[in-house]
């Protein structure tokens, strides 16, 4: 059972007028049944280095071609001190003949990545959904998520957008699935304003209605979630007014952003995001801006040679703020090309990961994330899950004999008792470009109830 | 130049009497005194005679900071090594008999902590570990070995370095099992806000 903390430990600088906005918040009549509380955990020291973060952000905005500069100290005390890299050998001067590393290195020896001496006390463990292949508990401290926030105002800002944290709700996330943490939190980041996060699925709140109640009363300054939970949020037609919209996790295709912008009359920005690293590029219709200046972004081709500025290839990243997890050359398996313009960097065609819902078997529409979190428990390296247009169901992954019945018995609890569905083992062909897709359909625009 | 065969040294030492492995003389105990094998041998080379205050490394810890232990150790290794040196490729040997004392003085470096004299007696892979540093310290090598082969078989038998690795992986492996025990609690516990989905 886990130990519940008070907010004065979920803020380590709580202020009296954030403490009220949590209550605000909490306790309206309106408000869903929030399964969970959490904080920011950011101390005075944290606070501190999460405000030069961000004036680092302001001042390196422009990326000149080649290495950037801090490149070589930071791998070369990698190389020394982090045991995954250490033992693998080689010289930071030799930057790119260095082997690129993936998520199944993460996945089999995630504390190799962690560097010698890195104390353990304020370390956090964050476990993806696996939307993109196996579940994966990556490690980080507390002012990895307002870093988060720092990059996301400064992707903001340069869309137009001024984040300004305020007494009220600053971020709203809202999700559609069928289980989600859902809570009342904040940022000291942006001067207590506050964060909340809500399931648009029914019940989780006392009355269907409560949902446009309680979102205009957050009223927040920006909207984020992904493109499903766009897509119902459109369909409540609660009247917000927010700043932008910020659409994560799943590709946002030109259509549904149009419908957005005109329904809330706001930017819409489409932030390319990873667990790994957070949020790496923003784009508001265009190109993919990237935005971290500690990132080294990469294209690189099969062999893990770097590819130059307009070929294709797959986006690899070195650096980052998280030091349970300093990446070098980390291929991240989405594809795209690299353009410059004015000294910033641009994802060009970026293949983001297109949302799937799926047609259950009892006319029910699932979100791919319910798929994937439901499966988390096998914990396979790889699977893809398609939908036919019969509405058939294909199952394909590394090992399919050791984990037949499971699966099937857990596809049918989500999909519906009767799914027709065959299960085979994954093919190289079902590797696209080396990334497995996991999450297909072609069933043409699914309809039926989402819960 | 000639060279010893290491099979004739590796020998000797595995017949070394077992006197030179008793207690070392020792502030009025022990049976065995090196400060005299040491004369002895530096003389049975052709090397100018030891001086008196030149033999006080053999006459207990080299400073206070040496334990007792490692002192014996030493002190018995120092003891096989004159052992080994009064073999007659050693006889007469004057442009050796420098190294030799400067070795048997201070060439042990970490190795009396980690290697018994006994086991390089009795242990044919620290009979030719304490056979090659030898070599190594004379600037010779085994007959029909080129220096690289040398050095290489040296490195795979040095227990120094043998240690320092297995010390690096026990401490690697302590310091994956305290990661993930920490990963495995800290993921039981409530966790900062994430303020996105990625």
């Amino acid at each position: 059972m886990m130990a519940a903390l008070t907010d004065a430990e979920r803020f380590p600088l709580l202020t009296p007028a954030l403490a009220k906005t949590l209550k605000t918040y909490r306790e309206h009549p309106a408000a869903p049944r929030f399964n969970y509380a959490c904080g920011d955990r950011l101390t005075a020291e944290g606070l501190k280095r999460v405000r030069a973060f961000e004036a680092q952000v302001k001042k390196r905005r422009s990326s000149p071609k080649g290495l950037p500069p801090w490149i070589e100290e930071k791998v070369d005390e990698w190389l020394k001190k982090v045991p995954f890299y250490r033992q693998r050998g080689g010289r930071a001067k030799d930057f790119e003949t260095l082997p690129a590393i993936g998520r199944e290195d993460l996945l089999a020896t995630p504390w190799a990545f962690v560097p010698d001496g890195r104390a353990l006390d304020d370390l956090m463990v964050y476990e993806t959904t696996g939307t993109t292949g196996a579940p994966l508990g990556v490690m980080y401290h507390p002012e990895v998520p307002s870093m988060y926030l720092v990059l996301l105002r400064s992707a903001l800002k340069a869309a137009g957008v001024e984040l300004k944290g305020r007494p009220g709700v600053a971020l709203l996330l809202v999700g559609a699935q069928e289980k989600a943490l859902t809570f009342v939190s904040g940022s000291t980041y942006l001067d207590g304003a506050g964060y909340v996060k809500v399931n648009l699925k029914p019940s989780d709140w006392r009355r269907p209605e409560d949902r446009a109640t309680y979102l205009s009363f957050c009223s927040p300054e920006v909207v984020t979630g992904d493109p499903v939970a766009f897509q119902e949020l459109l369909d409540l037609k609660v009247p917000l007014r927010p700043k932008a919209l910020v659409s994560t996790s799943l590709a946002l295709t030109a259509g549904l952003r149009k419908k957005l912008e005109s329904t809330f009359h706001c930017p819409v920005l489409d932030v390319y995001s990873m667990t790994e690293c957070r949020p790496l590029a923003a784009s508001t219709g265009g190109d993919f801006e990237i935005i971290p200046p500690d990132v080294h972004v990469e294209i690189l081709d099969d062999r893990g040679r770097p590819l130059p500025d307009g070929r294709r290839g797959e986006v690899a990243i070195t650096g980052g703020r998280n030091d349970f997890l300093p990446l070098i050359r980390y291929r991240t398996g989405d594809h795209a090309a690299m353009v410059r313009r004015g000294g910033r960097r641009f994802l060009k065609g970026l293949e983001g990961r297109a949302p799937v819902v799926y047609l259950g078997s009892d006319g029910r529409r699932v979100p791919s994330i319910d798929i994937a979190r439901a499966l988390g428990p096998l914990a396979l390296s790889h699977y893809v899950l398609h939908q036919r247009a019969d509405g058939s169901f294909l199952f394909k992954c590394p090992n399919p004999a050791d984990h037949r019945s499971a699966l099937r018995a857990l596809l049918e609890k989500k999909l519906g008792s009767k799914i027709r569905l065959s299960v085979e083992k994954l093919a190289e062909e079902d590797r696209r470009g080396g990334k497995v897709i996991p999450h297909r359909s072609d069933v043409k625009n699914p309809r039926g109830p989402l819960w | 130049m000639t060279f010893p065969a290491l099979p004739l040294l590796t020998r000797r030492l595995a017949a070394c009497p077992p006197a030179f492995l008793e207690a070392p003389r020792w502030e009025g105990s022990g049976s065995l005194n090196v400060a005299a094998l040491v004369y002895d041998t530096l003389d049975f080379m052709g090397g100018p005679p030891a001086a008196t205050t030149a033999l006080a490394p053999y006459l207990g810890p080299l400073e206070k900071m040496e334990k007792p232990s490692t002192a014996q150790e030493r002190l018995r290794l120092t003891a096989l090594a004159c052992w080994l040196l009064n073999d007659s490729f050693f006889r007469d040997r004057p442009d050796l008999a420098p190294a030799a004392e400067e070795f048997l003085r201070s060439g042990w470096g970490e190795l009396p902590s980690i290697l018994k004299a006994r086991d390089a007696v009795a242990v044919p892979e620290r009979r030719e570990e304490l056979a090659r540093r030898l070599l190594k310290a004379l600037d010779l090598r085994p007959e029909g070995e080129t220096p690289a082969q040398a050095e290489d078989r040296l490195g795979a038998l040095d227990s120094v370095e043998l240690r320092r690795v297995m010390e690096a992986s026990r401490q690697a492996q302590e310091r994956a099992k305290s990661v993930l025990e920490a990963m495995r609690k800290k993921a039981a516990q409530e966790a900062a806000a994430q303020y996105g989905r990625e």
